[in-house]
C-alpha cells in the first residue's frame, strides 16, 4: 500500500501513483496516522476545478488535502470478516458499494484501528485472469463475469 | 457463479487509525472460491 501526506501537492501525488502503478494512494498525517485517501479520480476528475473555482489559485497549488476523501468519510471492512471470505464475496462487496477499492482494517484491543490490507477490482480482475481494458468500473465487472462465465 | 457469494458489510474508519506494512506475495491466479485474502495486497 502506498501513502502520501496531506501536504504534498496533487501533482506529486499523481506522479506517485504513476511510479508505483496504483490509483489510490492512502493519506498521512504528520502523526502517521490516516487522513483520508486520494484516488486517481479525484485528481483527474471535477474536484481539481471546483476547489479552484472556490478558493482560487492555481492548479499546481492544490493539495492532497484539497480534493481528498477525508477519514470521517472512508469506510473500512472488518479484517476478521476478510479472513472468513472468499474472492467472490469480495467482488460482490465491491460492486454492492460501486467501488474500485476498499480498505480493510483490524482492531486492537483497546480499539484503535490500523488499516491492515486494500482489495482493488482491477487487481482482483488480472488474478482472476480477466483482461482489464480500462479502468471504467462498469467495463471491469463485465469483464470479471466474462471470466467467470468461462470457468 | 457471483450469486453464491455475500457482500461484507463496512463501517467508518475509526479517527486516529495508523496502518502497518506487513509484506505479502499473492498468487498470480485465483478463482472466486479462493480465500479472499489471497488478493488482498498489503
Amino acid at each position: 500500500m502506498v501513502s502520501v501526506r496531506a501536504k504534498t501537492s496533487m501533482d506529486k501525488a499523481n506522479a506517485k501513483m504513476i511510479k508505483y502503478g496504483v490509483r489510490m494512494l492512502l493519506v498521512l498525517d504528520d502523526n502517521e496516522q490516516i487522513a483520508g485517501l486520494i484516488t486517481a479520480t479525484d485528481i483527474l476528475g471535477e474536484k481539481p476545478m471546483r476547489f479552484l473555482q472556490n478558493m482560487g489559485g492555481t492548479h499546481a497549488d492544490i493539495m492532497v488535502r484539497d480534493i481528498m476523501t477525508t477519514q470521517r468519510e472512508m469506510e473500512v471492512l472488518n479484517i476478521e470478516d476478510v479472513r472468513k471470505a472468499k474472492v467472490g464475496d469480495i467482488v460482490l462487496t465491491l460492486k454492492a458499494a460501486d467501488r474500485q477499492h476498499s480498505l480493510v482494517a483490524s482492531t486492537a484491543p483497546d480499539g484503535t484501528q490500523s488499516i491492515c490490507g486494500l482489495f482493488s477490482i482491477t487487481q482482483i480482475a488480472r488474478q482472476l485472469g480477466a483482461q482489464v481494458q480500462s479502468f471504467e468500473l462498469a467495463r471491469t465487472f463485465s469483464e470479471i463475469e466474462a471470466v467467470i462465465a468461462h470457468h | 457463479m457471483i450469486t453464491q457469494y455475500n457482500a461484507l458489510a463496512s463501517a467508518p474508519l475509526k479517527t486516529g487509525s495508523s496502518f502497518v506494512r506487513p509484506t505479502q506475495s499473492l498468487p498470480e491466479h485465483v478463482k472466486l472460491s479462493n480465500p479472499a485474502t489471497d488478493v488482498m495486497p498489503i
